[in-house]
């Protein structure tokens, strides 16, 4: 749930600049600027998690592209998946191989020693 | 300083005072917080944060096994396992990274001869077990495919610098 404050400030400030598909929104403001730059923000859909915004906005966000690189993001390679928030604490979580809720056990490695039988 | 000067600042609280009008000044300047997780900071293309493996753009993937990135890794982190594959071409068999152990220097990413493992932008990967952060080949891939919008404009962006 979007915090009072942000929701105010929003509904002064905001001029919508666009949704990703998970139904998140992206705003800047009209006038207000921060240590010299548009101050951008997103309001989020559902549970207020950061790592909610996909890679296309996240360049946006982050003002790392001037720009959401929406049209690259239109036209994906069949390989692309969809951006996951992070998983952490959920049951879809990444575990590696080895792990023990996964079955503890791990393909043998180069890396790995025979113990010494004397 | 004399002894009446002293007491005298001492019993008008001077050096208080001047903390307090300090802080009421910070009052009226200009804020710089960031209305974080709403509201994020500038990223340079160069920020180095979580590690994906790219492909190429018919969906092959990039890295060719030369552990390069194994030799240099200051901390050790990453550990690979090369093989031939079915059609002769070299691949990693395993290619893992130990997140905890990584000092996120960049070094791998210098050192790929085909750009295949490169450090990402997305910082929002803590995790509730240590386990999570023992990062399989499998892992880096996947970050790969859903992170490459952002990884071509940032490797873009920066290659006339390269």
């Amino acid at each position: 749930m979007t915090n009072i404050a942000t929701r105010i400030h929003t509904w002064l400030n905001g001029r919508e600049v666009g949704a990703d598909e998970f139904g998140n929104r992206y705003y800047c403001a009209r006038k207000a600027r921060l240590n010299g730059r548009e101050r951008r923000w997103v309001v989020y859909k559902g549970r207020v998690e950061a790592s909610k915004v996909p890679p296309e906005w996240h360049a946006w966000l982050h003002h790392t592209a001037k720009v959401p690189l929406s049209e690259a993001a239109a036209q994906p390679n069949d390989w692309q998946l969809e951006h996951l928030p992070n998983l952490t604490g959920t049951d879809n979580a990444y575990l590696p191989k080895g792990a023990d809720p996964v079955g503890g056990t791990r393909p043998t490695s180069g890396a790995d020693y025979e113990a010494w039988k004397p | 300083m004399s002894f009446i000067e002293r007491t005298i600042r001492t019993v008008l609280l001077v050096e208080l005072m001047q903390g307090m009008w300090l802080t009421f000044r910070y009052m009226f300047r200009p804020k710089v917080t960031l209305n974080y997780p709403y509201e994020k900071g500038y990223l340079s293309p160069r920020f180095r944060a979580e590690h994906a493996l790219r492909r190429y753009e018919g969906g092959e993937e990039r890295c060719i096994s030369c552990k390069l990135c194994e030799a240099i890794c200051p901390a050790q982190a990453i550990t690979i396992e090369g093989m031939a594959r079915e059609d002769g071409s070299r691949r990693t068999l395993r290619y893992d990274i130990d997140m905890t152990k990584c000092i996120y220097c960049g070094y791998c990413e210098e050192a790929c001869p085909v750009d295949a493992i490169v450090e990402g932008p997305n910082f929002e990967f803590a995790t509730e077990s240590r386990e999570e952060l023992m990062y399989d080949k499998m892992k880096l891939l996947d970050n790969g495919s859903r992170w490459e919008v952002e990884l071509a404009l940032r490797l873009n962006q920066d290659k006339k610098y390269r």
